[in-house]
């Protein structure tokens, strides 16, 4: 709880920590799994519900080998395929694609999506141009500029634009739901090894009571 | 410029758990920068009652800012009382309140911090921490000074602290504050500076309640404590595994703590002409080190021994200065004899010490101490196969020398329990906590991923192989990030059976500016934090040189 307002509350590291440890929990390496704490993290700082997203799509998600193929992304064939993949996908491309021309794909989950493109930008100083349906978005590092809420699943075109200097207003808490809350905990939980006897006395290396 | 010592020289295992505090080590820019900027600090709340509880407030002023400690003093029941994480309930609880609390403030927060981790903080906290009584001094201390005596300094020397903290939590902990968000405030910039503040008020508060509750058991015979021993006094840490995962996670961090140590050693090493003044001052504060150093006591047989040796060697070390003539003699001579002559806590002392006559070489490198998020970059994945096996070739040398066959390289492994979270260290053939494990072995992990990358065509980019095979994209990641922060990894394998966990803990805890370190088994040690340091009053006007022990 924020005990001043009386909503539940998280800091950023809170939200990126446990994004992390959940995704490792539904089965991702430890590397894809930072990347979705970090991606998170980078949309919900812009407002936009990228944690709702990722919870709504973790039955879908494929948490093995991508089925897309490195052809068929660089020319931006419409497949489908889920928006932890294409992105991560994308990200790991972006130094080699200069989307002078436009390219589409077809997404589902798109706050996320978003999301991780910001994270992919991390250290450029480069901007995407970013269009769903009629609706226009700029990503670049740690900013994502939407016109007006986006829908969860369309087609979407990406081309390279200047970098908008906008005063941006990050968010700085985040609100997260008793039930996102439960979610998520259960998730991350995967991670921690039961509690047993024998772990307590010896895995810390330290006696129950090293007072002095 | 004299290059720098070498990664590989550097980020041995052998030589992190040899370090010692240093000017750039993070208490010692908060105390300078209080003194520069002549801070000044208010005990505006002290209402502890009969039964020694209740609440206090210390509240440090800053030029444009100010931060309040908000303590709660409780009574422990002895049962109760241990350093582990998963304890529950502590003598005193703390939190670093951003500016001066109101009254509704510190209501909402004394129904958290003393739950500590169970506890919500807000925006407005920086940390949260707690901290136990030593069992060892406080009640005798207590008991002389209520009798209106002075306690022998030999038992204040024998602990060296009156509480000791088991947790300081910060950056975003709890619900607290997040570190980016406070970034734009020069005085919190360098790394851990909010916690390092918070152990120094712990650390008044420490004395002024020790010498509270002797006045309630005699307030007619009752003395306070006398200045020259109160300072003798720090404040304990008990450290254990907990601080290991985070020197193997922030690589980019590590790296900018060590490289920026390493720049100012480089720096002096490359003065030609060594004024006397300066040799005089390395001289002195050596002795002082010394001094101290015979106070340094540790259960630990392999502590002790090397305490001997490094008191030994820096008596060698001495007479190797004072025989040598003046002008004739640079540090980068005394730091080349070290290298040969002495042992690795002796080369590290000399390392630490010769900075301290350059504020003008070294100070500066503290605003590099600190990480951007936009140096943490993601897999770039237009590199090749071959280019990425090239960095691994490049920075990774040293993997070579493991022998993966053998049992005992892969005998630990890293988890975390659910009880309170609480990191821990297994034997992978004895607990079944495998599919627990943490991302804790760079070494067997880059080895791994080097093997998968040999098996792809060379012009392959890393995207494709990133595709296929997900699973090494952590390694790839830190692989990039070491290409070009060389410090940011520790040339040792951090699961073989032969790992002293300590060794990570020591490195960390000399850049925060730790003394007296004393391993209780090889996973966790006591240090002491500030002890020689002027009390809260004396900051601005003290000996610089302090964290040496006192002028004999």
């Amino acid at each position: 709880m924020d005990l001043r307002t009386g909503a539940l509350k998280w800091s950023g590291n809170e939200l990126r920590a446990q994004v992390t440890k959940a995704a490792r929990g539904l089965g991702y390496d430890w590397g894809r799994a930072k990347y979705l704490g970090e991606s998170v993290l980078r949309a919900e700082r812009n407002g936009l519900s990228a944690l709702t997203s990722f919870l709504q799509l973790t039955d879908t998600l494929d948490t093995g080998p991508s089925r897309l193929l490195h052809s068929t992304l660089l020319k931006g064939d419409i497949v489908t395929v889920d928006v932890v993949d294409l992105g991560i996908a994308l990200i790991d491309c972006l130094p080699g694609l200069d989307f002078q021309t436009p390219v589409a794909f077809d997404v589902v989950g798109f706050p996320l999506f978003l999301g991780i493109l910001c994270y992919g930008l991390t250290g450029t100083d480069r901007a995407l141009q970013i269009e769903i349906d009629d609706i226009e978005c700029v990503v670049q590092a740690e900013r994502i500029l939407v016109g007006r809420e986006s829908p969860f699943q369309g087609l979407c075109w990406l081309r390279s634009c200047p970098r908008r200097f906008d005063d941006w207003r990050l968010v700085s808490r985040f609100e997260v739901t008793d039930t996102d809350a439960e979610t998520l905990d259960h998730l991350a939980s995967r991670v921690y090894a039961p509690a047993t006897e024998a772990s307590r006395l010896v895995g810390a290396g330290a006696g129950l009571n090293d007072n002095d | 410029m004299i290059a720098m010592r070498e990664p590989d020289e550097v980020m041995r295992l052998d030589r992190l758990g040899s370090l010692h505090a240093s000017r750039l080590s993070f208490l010692r820019i908060l105390l300078r920068r209080i003194q520069e900027e002549r801070w000044s600090f208010q005990r505006t709340v002290f209402d502890i009652g009969a039964d020694c509880t209740g609440d206090a407030v210390y509240t440090a002023h800053s030029p444009h800012r100010s931060y309040s400690l908000i303590v709660f003093a409780h009574q422990l029941n002895p049962e109760h009382r241990t350093d582990r994480v998963i304890a529950n309930a502590w003598d005193a609880t703390f939190t670093l309140f951003d500016g001066i609390p109101s009254a509704e403030d510190i209501d909402r927060l004394r129904s958290n911090v003393p739950l500590q981790e169970a506890g919500r903080l807000s925006a407005s906290e920086l940390t949260m921490s707690r901290a136990n009584k030593s069992v060892r001094l406080w009640d005798a201390v207590v008991a002389a000074l209520a009798a209106g005596t002075q306690p022998p300094v030999e038992e204040i020397d024998d602990t060296g602290y009156l509480m000791r903290t088991t947790a300081v939590y910060g950056s975003g902990k709890f619900g607290a504050c997040d570190r980016e968000m406070i970034l734009d405030r020069p005085e919190l910039q360098p790394a851990f500076q909010a916690e390092m503040l918070t152990v120094l008020m712990i650390r008044q508060f420490a004395r002024d309640w020790l010498e509270h509750e002797a006045y309630l058991k005699a307030p007619d015979s009752a003395v306070r404590l006398d200045e020259s021993l109160a300072t003798r006094l720090g404040i304990g840490n008990s450290t254990g595994l907990g601080m290991a995962p985070f020197l193997i996670n922030h690589p980019v961090l590590i790296d900018h703590w060590v490289r920026a140590r390493e720049t100012a050693i480089a720096r002096v090493k490359a003065i030609i002409k060594v004024a006397p003044c300066d040799r005089e001052l390395v001289m002195h504060l050596l002795r002082r080190a010394r001094a101290d150093f015979a106070l340094w006591q540790s259960a630990d047989e392999a502590q002790s021994a090397t305490i001997e040796e490094l008191i030994r060697d820096v008596d060698t070390l001495i007479g190797w200065i004072e025989v040598h003539p003046l002008h004739a003699t640079s540090w980068a001579d005394a730091m080349r004899f070290a290298k040969t002559e002495l042992c690795l806590e002796a080369q590290e002392i000399l390392a630490s010490v010769m900075l301290e006559p350059y504020s003008n070489l070294v100070d500066e490198l503290a605003s590099g101490m600190a990480v951007a998020e936009c140096e943490l970059m993601p897999v770039n994945g237009s590199l090749t196969v071959g280019e990425s096996i090239a960095q691994i070739d490049d920075s990774y040398d040293w993997l070579d020398d493991i022998q993966w066959k053998d049992a005992h390289a892969t005998a630990l492994l890293w988890y975390v329990s659910e009880e309170k979270l609480e990191p821990r260290l297994g034997f992978r053939a004895e607990d079944a906590f495998e599919a627990y494990e943490q991302p804790l072995a760079p070494a067997r992990d880059i080895t791994a991923y080097r093997q998968a990358l040999s098996e792809w065509p060379s012009d392959a980019t890393l995207a494709e192989f990133l595709m296929r095979q997900p699973e090494h994209r952590l390694a790839s990641m830190r692989v990039q990030w070491i290409a070009s922060n060389r410090y940011g990894e520790i040339r040792g394998n951090t699961i073989d059976a032969g790992l002293r966990p300590i060794d990570l803990l020591r490195c960390k805890l000399s850049f925060f500016g730790a003394t007296r370190f004393d391993p209780r088994s090889d996973r966790w040690l006591r240090i002491t934090l500030y002890r020689h340091a002027p009390y809260l009053d004396q900051i601005v006007e003290a000996d610089p040189f302090w964290i040496y022990g006192p002028v004999h």
